[in-house]
């Protein structure tokens, strides 16, 4: 028995998500083939990973509106992933990992209008399948490697968890990687703060599942043979997203109600924030493709 | 009853932390470090003619290497120099001394923390673990590895900590008894001579409190009034000096700032020439430029310092403020700082906000270096680090209390300090005597018995400052200092100064065979670290070796 397909009745959260499609689509798709170079066939090794990326946003969007029941939260977490730099990054690759996260949020958001836990066992191994397809070069479909060491382990446990990976250098996929980037933008660090700070104490029995998957990912990462080089911990970003829109929902919070000092404070803070954002675009489309033109043979790799 | 229980234990603890701290000093840390050697120099330079190295009288900074060195740690070693003459007890004890002292003061000063701010909030949980947790608090940091490591060393955070500590304690206890702002005053200005990091921390510290207490100070005015009175008094040698001579106050901090550092200019710069002729300059400088950079810079070696490597795997990479194999918390101790946060943060205790701040003041100087993650710099932040683990202690033990629980965290720390043990009092002294600067000593040791029968002795400055080993080891009398020694202020590339030579003996900064091999006469004797290369001239005569086996220095006789 399917519980609920009409899940967008309103037609304003429907215009806006068009607009996030929208914003996402002309992030992800123009100049796809050559922006990052590329050979002679890029654009057809990117587009299903282009599209994967917008789907994965539409679906996280929809995911959160479900789950949360919350339009806004689900909108502002939506377009906080549209413009991740690394959501972006991965979406104008050829990305497996990418494919593979959108797989695995469809089958959370399946999983809400499915009752039957047989069904829901269905999906979850259907998926499984083509993941394992999509995405068959992941560490655990081949357990042939040496895992690392416990000083090993932990010390990458920390790394993947430091403020130097996430905002500074993200340098788990080195060839082609942004790498002096991170994961997210400075600016958006307040923003994770206060949403940490905002979901703690709402934290109960519900969000254990959650919590779980958010430390399953952390720790299959770290143990990644091939570490740093782990595309799993990727599949944190929806994590990233929501807790950044918590932040950003609080913050126009205080935009509208705080005294007169705070609301400069906000509004600096906010033209920061907008003037980082253009600063990743130029670094992305100037510097980062000078840095793919001189190092990769890109003619000669899926890329 | 519960009240003699409550001192039984803080005596016990007390006891933990003098015997770690006090201790064999003459052996763990391995040797004395040569800043310690110069404060302990300085000091006995003071003592004997109230002048410093450089015939300055009374000096409110101590110049040293050209780092300037805050002084109050070196003048706390004038009287244990009298006493237990010019060596490493006269120059550790204080350090070891006001270390052990600031756990006791911490039981105090947390419980003064807990009554005042938990008021606001009316958490009536931790009231009434107010004196279990001031007593874990105070135990932790009786055994923690961070301040039993800077505790021992004389290298100026142990007493910068005690007066800090002091400083807000006394504060606190200010709002209900006025007289003790008086302390307060004198502790605050204390910290500032203390150590460099405390004139940023401290007019901050204070302000906040201020901020945080402002309608209770206004009530005792006069008191406030008289109290700041006598710190700027206390302040005013301090500030008569820097009118002349900046580096007094400045000093070590320019040199380890990032604007004295070019990489964030350089790669401005660069940015800016990959962008190329095709962008308009203004453009290139609106996505390119030093504020943006070092804005970010800042940000980023400001969050190095939670950096779980650096807390809980690797430590501080320089090396006498690094304990081999670990970090400089125990791994658990992790595990509980998140606890006690997570509790604070569920029930938006006004605490929170008061340890994010004490821990955001103590890391903005290291922040403002280039030499980050530091552990020295940001020592002040072990207190409510210490704090947020004795919650997360409490908060667990509270939750269905069983033994069970109890048997299962003494057991963790007591692995976590057998493993510290063994790295500190073991691996250190054993395989790392080099971080140290092990081996002077031994060194004019041996020189001592040879120098007659040369006319000079020539010892490489390249890693070490060799001249204050010389003159700590044999007492030179300070009145004759000046007339034989020869200095080069000229700073460089870290930002000291170097002595050239001291009577017979020459200390090269950058001696190199080639350059410098063929120069030396013969009936001259050459020292030189194991890295270092010599030529056929040079006839190896001696070793100096490390307690490893390694070689420290080689000593060679010039033959020509």
């Amino acid at each position: 028995m399917i519980n609920n397909l009409k899940i967008i009745k309103n037609k304003k959260f429907l215009l806006q998500l068009v607009l996030i499609i929208v914003i996402t689509s002309l992030i992800r798709i123009p100049y796809l083939g050559t922006i990052p170079p590329g050979n002679v066939n890029a654009l057809w090794h990117r587009l299903p990973t282009a599209l994967s990326g917008i789907l994965s946003i539409i679906i996280f969007t929809l995911i959160i509106k479900v789950k949360l029941k919350n339009n806004q939260l689900a909108l502002i977490s939506g377009l906080m992933l549209a413009l991740m730099p690394w959501h972006i990054e991965q979406s104008r690759i050829f990305s497996p990992v990418m494919i593979a996260s959108m797989v695995l949020l469809m089958t959370v958001l399946l999983w809400n209008f499915v009752y039957f836990k047989q069904y829901k066992f269905l999906i979850a191994v259907c998926a499984l399948i083509i993941i394992y397809f999509v995405y068959p070069s992941f560490w655990l479909f081949k357990l042939q490697y040496t895992l690392p060491n416990i000083s090993n382990y932990l010390s990458n446990i920390f790394k993947l968890t430091s403020v130097e990976f996430l905002f500074y250098k993200n340098d788990s996929f080195w060839l082609g990687g942004f790498r002096t980037i991170g994961t997210m933008l400075i600016s958006t660090l307040p923003l994770l703060i206060i949403g940490i700070y905002q979901i703690m104490p709402k934290l109960n029995n519900k969000s254990r599942p959650f919590i779980v998957i958010f430390f399953a990912i952390l720790l299959i990462s770290a143990a990644n043979p091939f570490f740093p080089e782990e595309k799993e911990f990727f599949l944190i970003y929806p994590y990233l997203a929501l807790l950044s829109g918590f932040g950003v929902i609080k913050v126009f919070e205080q935009l509208k109600s705080s005294n007169r000092i705070n609301k400069i404070v906000i509004i600096v803070y906010l033209i920061v924030l907008s003037y980082e954002h253009v600063w990743f675009f130029h670094m992305y489309s100037i510097h980062y493709q000078n840095r793919i033109k001189n190092e990769i043979n890109f003619k000669n790799i899926n890329f | 009853m519960k009240y003699k229980a409550d001192f039984f234990y803080l005596f016990i603890i007390i006891l933990i932390a003098a015997s770690l701290r006090l201790l064999f000093l003459d052996r763990f840390p391995p040797s004395l470090y040569s800043d310690e050697v110069s404060q302990g120099y300085n000091a006995y330079s003071i003592l004997k003619t109230g002048k410093d190295e450089f015939g300055t009288l009374l000096p409110v900074s101590i110049r040293s290497f050209g780092d300037w060195k805050p002084p109050l740690s070196t003048y706390l070693m004038i009287p244990f120099i009298k006493i237990f003459g010019l060596n490493v007890w006269g120059i550790r004890l204080p350090s070891a001394i006001l270390g052990t002292l600031t756990v006791l003061l911490t039981y105090y000063l947390i419980a003064e923390i807990i009554t005042i701010l938990s008021d606001i909030d009316r958490d009536e949980w931790l009231l009434k673990k107010k004196k279990f947790i001031s007593l874990l608090t105070a135990l932790f940091l009786a055994v923690s590895p961070w301040h039993i490591l800077q505790s021992r060393a004389s290298m100026l955070t142990g007493v910068e900590l005690f007066f800090f500590c002091l400083a807000i304690w006394s504060f606190l206890r200010g709002l209900s008894q006025k007289n003790w702002w008086y302390l307060s005053s004198v502790s605050w200005i204390l910290a500032i001579y203390s150590y460099y990091a405390m004139r940023l921390i401290v007019p901050l510290f204070l302000g906040l409190l201020i901020i945080l207490f402002h309608k209770k100070i206004k009530k005792k005015k006069k008191a406030a009034f008289f109290a700041a009175i006598l710190g700027l008094i206390l302040l005013f040698p301090l500030f008569i000096v820097f009118l002349s001579n900046n580096n007094v106050l400045f000093g070590r901090a320019k040199t380890v700032s990032i604007f004295y550092d070019k990489g964030v200019a350089l790669t401005v710069w660069d940015l800016i020439a990959q962008d190329g002729i095709n962008m308009p300059s203004k453009l290139a400088q609106f996505y390119h430029n030093k504020p943006y950079h070092y804005v970010i810079d800042i940000v980023r070696r400001f969050f190095q310092h939670f950096d779980g490597k650096f807390l809980f795997i690797i430590g501080d990479q320089q090396p006498p403020f690094q304990i081999p194999n670990m970090g400089i918390l125990y791994l658990i101790d992790g595990v509980f700082i998140i606890t006690g946060l997570i509790y604070l943060i569920r029930r938006k205790s006004s605490l929170i906000v008061f340890l994010a701040i004490w821990i955001t003041l103590s890391i903005l100087p290291a922040a403002l270096t280039f030499m980050t993650p530091a552990a020295n710099r940001t020592f002040t932040m072990i207190i409510p680090l210490m704090f947020l683990n004795s919650i997360g202690v409490a908060v667990l033990i509270s939750k269905n209390r069983g033994i069970l629980k109890i048997i299962v965290v003494i057991l963790l720390y007591f692995i976590s300090f057998s493993y510290f043990g063994n790295n500190y009092f073991v691996k250190l002294p054993k395989n790392n005597a080099n971080w140290w600067h092990y081996g002077y000593k031994e060194l004019y040791e041996y020189l001592k018995t040879q120098e007659d029968n040369y006319s000079n002795i020539y010892i490489s400055a390249k890693t070490g400052v060799p001249y204050i080993f010389l003159l700590f080891n044999r007492q030179i009398n300070p009145n004759i200092i000046n007339s034989k020694i020869h200095r080069n202020l000229t700073l460089d590339e870290f930002g000291f100064e170097h002595v050239d030579s001291f009577d017979k003996y020459r200390f090269p900064r950058y001696f190199s065979w080639e350059k410098d091999g063929e120069h030396l006469s013969s009936n001259t004797l050459l020292v030189l670290t194991a890295e270092e290369i010599s030529g056929p001239s040079a006839k190896e005569i001696h070793q100096i070796k490390y307690p490893n086996g390694g070689i420290a220095f080689r000593i060679y006789q010039i033959e020509k």
